[in-house]
């Protein structure tokens, strides 16, 4: 636990990165509801040719885990090629955060944002 | 002399689990721990007595026939019914599923009104949402005061509602810990709506106090054994046996076990209640096991687990009341006779999202449940995004409750809030 809620992810829940709407996004997401109750949308601006993200926000509600989760990727996403993000999974967050493992119980919250994301880009 | 103490000694999880002696188990509204003499009736069934049940001619299997039919017999008495009145499902979901299919589906039609409240468990609004989307009937939901009861103004309202079919209602809410005053209920649901079905969700209200199917009026009582000491994979629906005799409720499930004769052109049910809702091998040593559960709790005296059940959430209720920074959810002003309130307390805590509260508690050996425990329309009504429920069962005591409100400090702490 101690592990868990180490600064760099209190940090990232305390002060989210790219927290709001984005007007001109190329493609949003629809709410995205964990079974939880914790909710995500996520908007994302992409390069003329639709293979690099040049932008992402995101808005919604959740527990420090998936709020930092999608601080990290907001910061993360920018100037990415889509195919890459696409194969992302839980390894990627847990690199970020510098960690090698994760509650079982806790992996939806951490993967509410990247799961949605990688959800948009599938359409692009 | 109940004594919560000594009646922890008879549950092994608690010298077992790898936190030992210092788990603080506060979740056994999701599910209860089991006493070893549950575990041992299990274990007894399959090493003494384990055969398929009827029709065998053997004695084991005549032996184990027997000792399904004693099971179901205690269980039934257990709830003051009779065995043929009751369906042995594998839990209280299910036993809901079997209603909607085995009565809804014969009985509704477009039109007609399902009747269930903002404060429901899930499963007693997602089988009539389902049950409404294949019969064209619709689903009312009564609604709440604002300090989580049922408002009764909405519940005679609703009632009132041409061709309102079923009222399906909990005893205690999951979440709320609101303990419905189901007689008076049911009363009123029979004097608004003549022919209306009751059904009684049982399964916050077995663990914890007496309940009479004798005596309650209700049409159909479901019921969890693993909220109740017993195993997991088992519960039931008492059907009032009115509405099996007549066929108003009929099988959902066929197959072996439930028939009296089968031809290529057709298949006639038995006429055994008990029987024709069994399709295949049943679970026997659940059965076994959930019928031991049902001999310890009486042997220590519902009236007894009842009372120290209040203890505890009057406990709860005042001490965490004293945590500034918790909104406790549910009934906390009571009337001098009556405190309608049971099993559970759960509260929401000022800035910090329910997962991370649960998290921070489980890391000093305190479980909780966090999330919506299955009641996302209620906590939508109220505006909760999520709570944390403490919830208590016969092993609990105050020392238990302390230590949840002493990790509430490293809550604080750990989130600077």
């Amino acid at each position: 636990m101690d592990d868990l809620y180490h600064e760099e992810l209190l940090e990232a829940a305390r002060d989210p990165h790219h927290k709001g709407e984005m007007l001109d996004a190329d493609v949003t997401s629809p709410p995205e509801v964990n079974s939880c109750g914790d909710s995500c949308r996520v908007f994302v601006r992409l390069t003329a040719d639709k293979k690099h993200i040049t932008a992402m926000k995101w808005q919604g509600t959740g527990c420090v885990i998936s709020t930092a989760s999608l601080s990290l990727l907001s910061d993360h996403l920018q100037g990415e090629q889509v195919a890459e993000v696409v194969t992302w999974d839980e390894h990627t967050l847990l690199s970020w955060l510098g960690l090698k493992t994760f509650s079982t119980a806790r992996k939806k919250c951490l993967l509410l944002g990247l799961n949605t994301v990688q959800k948009v880009l599938e359409k692009v | 002399m109940f004594n919560p103490l000594t009646i922890r000694q008879d549950f092994p999880i608690f010298t077992h689990n790898p936190q030992g002696d210092k788990l603080v188990y506060l979740d056994s509204a999701a599910t209860s721990q089991k006493p070893q003499v549950v575990l041992d009736a299990i274990t007894q069934y399959y090493q003494t007595t384990n055969a398929n049940v009827h029709r065998g001619v053997h004695q084991l299997s005549d032996r184990s026939t027997q000792v399904w039919d004693e099971s179901r017999a205690t269980i039934a008495k257990f709830f003051d019914a009779h065995s043929d009145e009751l369906i042995v499902t594998r839990n209280t979901t299910e036993a809901i599923n079997g209603v909607a299919y085995g009565w809804g589906d014969h009985n509704l039609q477009a039109g007609d009104i399902i009747l269930t409240s903002l404060m429901e468990h899930h499963s007693n609004i997602v089988c009539w949402q389902e049950l409404a989307k294949r019969t064209g009937a619709s689903v009312e939901y009564i609604g709440l005061t604002k300090d989580g009861r049922l408002d009764r103004t909405s519940l005679s309202a609703k009632l009132s509602l041409p061709k309102v079919k079923l009222l399906a209602l909990s005893h205690v809410s999951n979440t709320l810990g609101t303990l419905n005053p189901i007689a008076e209920i049911i009363a009123e649901a029979h004097t608004l709506q003549s022919g209306i079905r009751v059904l009684v969700d049982a399964a916050q209200s077995a663990p914890h106090l007496p309940v009479s199917f004798a005596k309650l009026d209700a049409d159909f009582l479901v019921f969890s054994g693993h909220k109740m000491l017993g195993p997991m994979g088992i519960g039931g629906v008492f059907v009032r046996s009115a509405l099996l005799q007549s066929n108003e409720v009929r099988p959902w499930l066929f197959g072996g076990g439930m028939i009296a004769a089968v031809t290529t052109k057709g298949t006639t049910f038995t006429d055994e209640a008990s029987e024709r809702f069994t399709a295949g091998t049943p679970d026997v040593a659940s059965a076994v096991g959930l019928a031991a559960a049902c001999e310890y709790l009486s042997k220590l005296h519902m009236s007894d687990v009842g009372q120290h059940d209040l203890d505890l959430v009057l406990y709860a209720l005042d001490k965490l009341s004293a945590v500034p920074q918790l909104t406790i959810i549910g009934p906390q002003d009571f009337s001098e006779t009556e405190v309608d309130r049971v099993g559970s307390v759960a509260f929401t805590y000022n800035g910090v999202h329910a997962h991370d509260v649960a998290q921070v508690l489980d890391s000093v050996g305190v479980a909780v449940r966090s999330g919506h425990h299955c009641t996302m329309p209620l906590h939508e009504q109220f505006g909760w995004t999520a709570s944390v429920r403490a919830s208590f069962n016969v092993y609990n005591t105050t020392a238990d409750i302390d230590a949840l409100v002493a990790g509430l400090a490293k809550v604080r702490q750990v989130f600077n809030v």
